[in-house]
């Protein structure tokens, strides 16, 4: 006998607003400079994003997942 | 009349508080995977009445998220509902219905269905369902705004992790706990830039 109810899959199927975006890349100068970060800031937060990001990319070669983010966080030198 | 809003603001209207702090840097890490730039309260500066900068900020977003995931009492004494959220989503409803082509609202719940029970108005509005997670909020945020740049969500789960990262670090610097203070985002927005501009390879590595 075939279940008839209405599952739970019904959310799946139900339109919701949609966004389409169309618009030019965000350009990485201009929104630093609206963020408005002092420079020597600016330059800590570069040195930090390097490290985190160096020890991203060495798990990645090594196929570990992205996942692993927060453990190459710690095992990347501090700022 | 307002000016043109900017094309990729969007207005995050969440609760402010420590239980939602992940989801909150999860929206953020997303939106600018996105290519979108995201604005809260509090990076308003202050004199004006709060209400009028807050409709302001709408007015100046292309589109905004409403998160009505904490619609429970909160845990302090007394018990109090949470009314602000729906209170911006409600000025949003306003704004949009009088300037359709100027902005675009989506609404976020973590659980299926309770939308209806909490807010029946918005009965035939159907809520990004996130639960609770910030995959599930990466992923929605993903559906909601369709780019064909958009990355896969593992790419922009490692942008969040970075700045998940991260956070302590920035707040340490900050002398502060409140993610939700303006310096704070603007830092966890400058990690966020730099991470979604690193994976494209605009950063030399």
């Amino acid at each position: 006998m075939p279940d008839f109810r209405i599952s739970s899959k019904l959310d799946v199927i139900m339109p919701r607003t949609v966004s389409y975006i169309t618009i030019p890349p965000l350009s990485y100068e201009e929104e630093v400079k609206r963020l408005r970060i002092p420079k020597k800031r600016r330059k800590e937060l570069e040195a930090m994003v390097q490290d985190t990001w160096a020890a991203y990319l060495r798990d990645k070669e090594t196929g570990h997942s992205p996942n692993d983010l927060e453990a190459s966080r710690k095992s990347a030198p501090a700022a | 009349m307002p000016p043109q809003p900017d094309p990729r603001a969007v207005f995050l209207n969440i609760p402010y508080d420590e239980e939602f702090r992940s989801l909150y840097l999860a929206y953020i890490a997303g939106l600018y995977q996105l290519e979108l730039v995201p604005h809260i309260a509090s990076e308003i500066p202050g004199g004006e009445r709060r209400l009028n900068r807050i409709f302001s900020l709408i007015q100046s977003c292309r589109y905004s998220v409403h998160d009505l995931s904490r619609v429970e009492l909160s845990v302090a004494p007394s018990a109090t509902p949470r009314f602000n959220m729906p209170l911006e989503l409600g000025m949003t409803i306003t704004w949009a219905s009088l300037r359709p082509n100027r902005h675009t609202w989506h609404v976020f719940e973590s659980e299926p269905f309770r939308l209806q029970r909490s807010a029946s108005d918005l009965n035939g509005t159907d809520p990004y369902i996130h639960n609770g997670t910030p995959e599930g909020v990466l992923s929605e945020v993903r559906n909601a705004f369709v780019s064909e740049n958009a990355p896969p969500v593992q790419q922009m789960l490692a942008a969040y992790r970075l700045l998940e990262g991260n956070l302590e670090r920035i707040l340490s610097n900050a002398g502060v706990t409140n993610v939700y203070s303006a310096s704070v985002f603007k830092e966890l927005c400058f990690v966020s830039v730099e991470a979604a501009h690193r994976e494209k390879g605009n950063i030399p590595t």
